[in-house]
C-alpha cells in the first residue's frame, strides 16, 4: 500500500513540475516570438544578437528576464544570484558542521553525515560560490569596464551557466563524502563509510563545471583582448579587467590536468588501473589534482584584488597609488601560483628536494602579495579622507584578513612548520581568513555597491548592512583565530570527533561560526526588506561608469 | 519582476533551497548498486540458499530440513567484509522478493533490494549479492509477505580490534628495547560499541609499574602550554 | 627617479631581502635534518631494534616493533633513541587501502601513509611522557578515531 501511495505522490509531484515547466516554456516561447518580430523589423536575422546589441553596456536589473537574454550582463546577474544562493546553502552546511562539534564525540550529525556535509560545504563554496561570484562579477562589470564594441558568444555563456548549475546540482545529489580533494583510493570506495555510494556523480558534476569554466574563460579572454573598445588601450585598461584576464589565463593553463585526472578517475570506477597501488600510482592523482588545486584558490582571489583597486578610490577620494605595480603584482601572482602546487604534498614522501623547491617557490608568493597590500595601504595613506561606508569597511577588513591569512600561509610553506600544521585546522584557519575576508567580503562590498542598480534604484538599509559587516568580520576572525591556534597544537581537520583537550578551540570556533550565520541572516533580511521599498535613488553606481555609445557595433552574424 | 518582490522571492528561494539541500544531504543514503557490484577488497565470500515460502524463509542446508513447508526464518551470521551470494528458490506459486535493511525491523526508507521479484514458478532460482560491510544487526524480509517472511542477520566484526579500537590490552604492549622494564599500560574508559569509539579523556591514561614515575601511577601527559616546546624546525 | 618610484623600489627590495634570508635559513635547516622528513623508501627497508613498522588502515594505526608485537593506536618508545618509522597503508578486511597521514604534533613529525609506497622518517624523543598522535589525511567515516598516544619511557 505504501508503495502505491509513494508512486501516487511521485506522479502528482512530477505532473506539477511538468505543468510549471510548460507554463515557463510558454512564457519563454511567446516572448521569444515577440523579440523575433522586433528583431526582424530592425533588419536583424538573429533575435539573440538583436537583444544583445540592444542591451549591450546598458544597465541590467535583476528580474526574471535575465534568464531569457544572453547578453553579458544578464549572464553575470544569473551567476551572481545563483552563486549567492549556493553561498547560503553551503553556509548552512558550514553552520551544521560547527554545531555538530559541540562535544568531542559525534553528536548532531553521525560521522557519515558529517563527512557528506563537509564535502558539500567545501565543494559548493569553492566551485559554486567563489567561482560563481568571480565569473558573475566579471560578466557583469567587464562590458562597461572595457567598453565592449560587440557583446559576442552569448549563447556559449548561457550554455556555460546552465552546465555549471547542473554540475552543482549533481554534486549535491551525489552526497559524496571524499572532501573536495577526491583522493582516489578513497574516492573509489563506493560505500557509505568511504566516498559515498554515488561519488561518480560528483565527478561527472565536477567535470561539467570544468567544461563551463573553460567556456567562460575563452569567452571572457576574447572579450577583453578582441572586443575591447579602441579607446581602451591595454596600457590603461582598468586594473579589474587586468585581474580578470590574469585569472582566466590561470584557469585555462591549470584546469587541463585535473580534467584528465577526473576522467581517469571515472574510468577507475569500472576498471581500477590508474590510481590504485596494484597497477598504478596513488600519488599520481594528487599531483595532477594540485596542479589545479592550488591555482583554484587564487582564481577567486585575484579578481577581488582588482575589485578593491576599482572600489577603493571612490571612498578614499584619490587615485590608486601605483597602477603599474598593481598590474605587475597581479601578473606575478599568476606566474608564481602555477609553481607552488607541490607544497600540498610536502609530507607524502616525495622527498626533500621536492619539499625545498616548492617551499622556496611558496616564499616568492609573498612578493606580489606584499606589493598588492602595500599598494592598498599607500592608497589609503595618501587619501585626503576615507569615507567609512559599508563597502569600504568590507575592503579594509579584507585587507587585514588577507595580511593575517597571508602570514599564516607563508609560515606553513616552511618545511619544518608544514610538517606540524599540514592537515590540521591551521590550514583551515588560513584559507578561511582569505576566503571569508577577501573573496566573500569583497563580493559583499561589490554587492552593496551594485545593489541600487540590481534593484532599480533602491537603497539598502545602512544600519543592517553595518550589522552584517560587523558580525561577518568579527565572527570570521574569532572562528579563524581559534582554528589556527588549535591547528598549531595538532588539532586535525575534517573530523567529527576530537581529543577533549581541544574543546576550547572548537567551542570558540562554534561561537564564531554562529556569529557569521546570524550576520548572513541579517544580510538576507536586508536584501528582502530593502527591495520592498520604493525606489529612492538613481541606478548608477561607481563600478559601471557611463560612457557614450561606441559606434559601428553590430553583433557578428546579426545584421 | 518589475515590482518590489524580487528580494522576497530570492529570500524564499534561498530558504527553500537550504531546507531541501540540508534535508536531502543528511537523509539516510541507500546503498547504491555500484558499491554492491564492486565491493572493495572483499575479505570473505559466502553463499546462502533460502527457500521462499509465504509462511516463512527456510534454509535446508543449515537446519537439515528439506521440507519447505516448515518455516524457520533462520538467523544468519556473517563476518564483516563478506560478500554474500543469496540464492532464492521458489517453493509456492506466490511472488516474493528479498530486501535487507539495517536495524532490527523492516525499513522501507533505506533498504537494499537483493532480489527484486521472482517468477512464481516453483523451483525457479534467483541469485543476488549483498555486501555485509558494517557490523550490526540487519533485517531481511519479503515485502510481499512482510509479517511472516522476516528474519535477522548479524554482521559480526572482523576482528576485535576494529571495534574496541582504543583498548590496548596489556599483553599487546611489549617492552621496547632490551633494557626497558615491563610496563603495563591500562586505559580506563567505557567503550561505546555503537560508534566503535569513545573519547579518552586526557587524565585516563595511566602508567603502572613504571619506574620512570617515582610517585607511582599518575597523570602523565604533556600540558597544552608545553606543546610548543616539542616543535622541531 | 621620483619619490614614488623610490618608495616602490624600497618595498620590493625590502620584501625580497627578508624572503631571501628566510629562504636560505629554511634550506639550511631542512638539509641538516633531512632524515626527519618523510621520504619514499629507496629499496632497502631498515631493520633493527629501533625500527617500528606503522600501518595505517581504515580506521586504526598498527604499530609493530622488531619483536613482532603489534599494538593498535598506541605505541611505546624509549627516550633518547633515534627511531625510524616505516609507514605504509594497507586495507583492513572488507575495506580499502587509502591515504592516511600520521602526525605527532609535539614531535613535529608527519608522514603520509600511501598504499603501495613505504615512507621512512626518523625522530628522537627527548622527553619522557605521553604524546598524542592523529591522522590528518581524511580517510573515510571513522577518520577521527585514528588517534592515540605515543608513550616515551626511560
Amino acid at each position: 500500500m505504501a508503495l502505491y501511495l509513494t508512486l501516487l505522490e511521485y506522479s502528482i509531484a512530477m505532473s506539477l513540475v511538468g505543468v510549471v515547466a510548460f507554463f515557463v516554456y510558454y512564457l519563454y516561447s511567446s516572448r521569444r516570438d515577440a523579440l523575433a518580430e522586433d528583431a526582424e523589423s530592425h533588419d536583424y536575422i538573429d533575435p539573440a544578437s538583436y537583444a544583445r546589441d540592444q542591451l549591450k553596456t546598458k544597465q541590467r536589473f535583476a528580474d526574471w528576464s535575465i534568464f531569457l537574454y544572453n547578453d553579458s550582463k544578464s549572464i553575470g546577474l544569473r551567476f551572481i544570484f545563483t552563486s549567492l544562493l549556493f553561498f547560503f546553502i553551503a553556509g548552512a552546511f558550514g553552520i551544521l558542521l560547527r554545531v555538530s562539534l559541540t562535544v568531542p564525540t559525534p553528536s548532531v550529525l553521525s560521522p557519515d553525515q558529517y563527512d557528506i556535509v563537509l564535502t558539500q560545504h567545501a565543494t559548493l563554496m569553492l566551485y559554486m560560490w567563489a567561482m560563481g561570484i568571480t565569473v558573475g562579477l566579471a560578466y557583469y562589470l567587464l562590458p562597461t569596464a572595457i567598453k565592449v564594441r560587440r557583446d559576442n558568444m552569448g549563447s556559449y555563456s548561457s550554455f556555460a551557466y546552465w552546465i555549471w548549475l547542473l554540475g552543482g546540482i549533481f554534486i549535491v545529489l551525489s552526497r559524496s563524502s571524499t572532501r573536495w580533494y577526491f583522493y582516489p583510493p578513497l574516492a573509489l570506495q563506493g560505500t557509505l563509510s568511504g566516498a559515498g555510494a554515488d561519488n561518480w556523480l560528483a565527478i561527472i558534476g565536477l567535470e561539467m563545471i570544468f567544461v563551463a569554466i573553460m567556456i567562460i574563460c575563452i569567452v571572457v579572454i576574447r572579450m577583453i583582448l578582441m572586443d575591447r573598445s579602441e579607446s581602451v588601450k591595454l596600457g590603461n585598461m582598468s586594473i579589474y579587467a587586468w585581474s580578470v584576464l590574469f585569472t582566466m589565463i590561470l584557469a585555462v593553463l591549470s584546469a587541463g590536468p585535473v580534467m584528465i585526472a577526473l576522467g581517469m578517475l571515472f574510468y577507475d570506477f569500472f576498471n581500477p588501473i590508474f590510481f590504485t597501488a596494484s597497477s598504478g600510482n596513488v600519488l599520481l592523482f594528487t599531483i595532477l589534482f594540485w596542479f589545479w588545486g592550488h591555482p583554484i584558490v587564487y582564481i577567486p582571489v585575484i579578481p577581488f584584488f582588482g575589485l578593491i583597486y576599482e572600489m577603493m578610490p571612490t571612498f578614499t577620494g584619490n587615485k590608486v597609488y601605483s597602477y603599474s605595480s598593481a598590474v605587475f603584482g597581479l601578473g606575478l601572482l599568476l606566474v608564481l601560483s602555477m609553481l607552488v602546487w607541490g607544497h600540498h604534498l610536502m609530507n607524502s614522501g616525495l622527498g626533500v628536494a621536492w619539499d625545498l623547491f616548492f617551499s622556496t617557490a611558496s616564499f616568492f608568493i609573498v612578493i606580489p602579495s606584499a606589493i598588492t597590500v602595500f599598494n592598498y595601504i599607500a592608497t589609503m595613506w595618501t587619501a585626503p579622507r576615507i569615507r567609512m561606508t559599508t563597502p569600504m569597511l568590507f575592503i579594509i577588513n579584507g585587507i587585514i584578513d588577507f595580511i593575517i591569512g597571508g602570514i599564516t600561509g607563508v609560515m606553513q610553506s616552511n618545511v619544518g612548520v608544514n610538517e606540524i600544521v599540514h592537515g590540521t585546522y591551521w590550514v583551515t584557519g588560513h584559507f578561511h581568513f582569505i576566503f571569508l575576508g577577501v573573496t566573500t567580503g569583497i563580493a559583499f562590498a561589490a554587492f552593496y555597491v551594485l545593489f541600487p542598480t540590481f534593484t532599480r534604484g533602491r537603497k539598502y538599509n545602512e544600519r543592517l548592512a553595518g550589522w552584517h559587516f560587523a558580525l561577518t568580520a568579527i565572527g570570521s576572525f574569532i572562528m579563524s583565530v581559534a582554528w589556527t591556534t588549535g591547528g598549531f597544537l595538532g588539532m586535525p581537520r575534517a573530523v567529527d570527533g576530537y581529543f577533549p583537550f581541544f574543546q576550547p578551540f572548537q567551542d570558540t570556533a562554534i561561537l564564531g561560526g554562529l556569529i557569521i550565520g546570524v550576520g548572513q541572516l541579517i544580510f538576507l533580511y536586508n536584501i528582502a526588506s530593502s527591495w520592498l521599498k520604493a525606489p529612492s535613488t538613481d541606478t548608477s553606481n561607481i563600478l559601471e561608469p557611463d560612457f557614450p555609445e561606441p559606434s559601428g557595433s553590430a553583433v557578428s552574424g546579426g545584421r | 519582476m518589475n515590482g518590489s518582490k524580487g528580494g522576497v522571492a530570492f529570500a524564499v528561494i534561498v530558504v527553500l533551497s537550504i531546507a531541501v539541500a540540508v534535508g536531502f544531504v543528511i537523509s539516510p543514503q541507500p546503498t547504491s548498486v555500484l558499491s554492491q557490484v564492486i565491493p572493495p577488497n572483499p575479505a570473505y565470500t559466502n553463499s546462502t540458499t533460502l527457500y521462499a515460502n509465504a509462511a516463512g524463509w527456510d534454509t535446508p542446508t543449515q537446519y537439515g530440513n528439506t521440507n519447505a513447508a516448515i518455516p524457520v526464518n533462520p538467523t544468519l551470521n556473517y563476518t564483516a567484509g563478506t560478500v554474500v551470494t543469496f540464492t532464492v528458490i521458489e517453493t509456492d506459486s506466490l511472488p516474493h522478493n528479498l530486501y535487507i535493511a539495517k536495524g532490527t525491523s523492516e525499513n522501507l526508507a533505506a533498504y537494499y533490494s537483493v532480489i527484486g521479484a521472482i517468477n512464481p514458478i516453483p523451483g525457479s532460482k534467483y541469485t543476488g549479492e549483498w555486501y555485509a560491510q558494517t557490523p550490526g544487526v540487519y533485517t531481511y524480509w519479503c515485502q510481499v509477505h512482510p509479517t511472516t517472511m522476516v528474519g535477522t542477520i548479524n554482521v559480526l566484526p572482523a576482528n576485535s580490534t576494529s571495534i574496541s579500537n582504543n583498548v590496548v590490552k596489556s599483553t599487546e604492549l611489549a617492552p621496547v628495547g632490551v633494557h626497558s622494564p615491563a610496563i603495563q599500560l591500562s586505559i580506563s574508559h567505557a567503550v561505546n560499541i555503537q560508534d566503535g569509539f569513545s573519547a579518552i579523556s586526557h587524565n585516563s591514561l595511566v602508567l603502572n609499574n613504571c619506574p620512570c614515575f617515582a610517585d607511582g601511577p599518575g597523570i602523565n601527559w604533556i600540558p597544552i602550554e608545553q606543546i610548543a616546546t616539542g616543535i622541531r624546525i | 627617479m621620483n619619490k614614488k618610484t623610490k618608495v616602490e623600489l624600497m618595498w620590493i627590495l625590502g620584501v625580497i631581502a627578508v624572503l631571501a634570508v628566510s629562504m636560505v635559513w629554511n634550506i639550511m635547516l631542512v638539509d641538516n635534518q633531512s632524515a626527519e622528513i618523510a621520504q619514499a623508501d629507496t629499496g632497502k627497508i631498515p631493520t633493527g631494534p629501533y625500527v617500528i613498522d606503522v600501518v595505517g588502515r581504515q580506521w586504526d594505526w598498527a604499530f609493530t616493533n622488531y619483536t613482532g608485537n603489534t599494538t593498535y593506536d598506541a605505541f611505546t618508545v624509549q627516550v633518547n633513541h633515534t627511531y625510524t618509522l616505516v609507514i605504509t597503508s594497507e586495507p583492513n578486511p572488507g575495506s580499502t587501502a587509502v591515504i592516511h597521514s600520521l602526525l605527532i604534533p609535539q614531535m613535529g613529525l608527519q608522514s603520509y601513509a600511501v598504499p603501495g609506497q613505504t615512507n621512512v622518517i626518523q625522530f628522537t624523543p627527548t622527553h619522557v611522557g605521553a604524546y598524542y598522535f592523529v591522522c590528518v589525511e581524511y580517510c573515510g567515516e571513522y577518520h577521527y578515531t585514528m588517534r592515540g598516544y605515543m608513550t616515551v619511557v626511560n
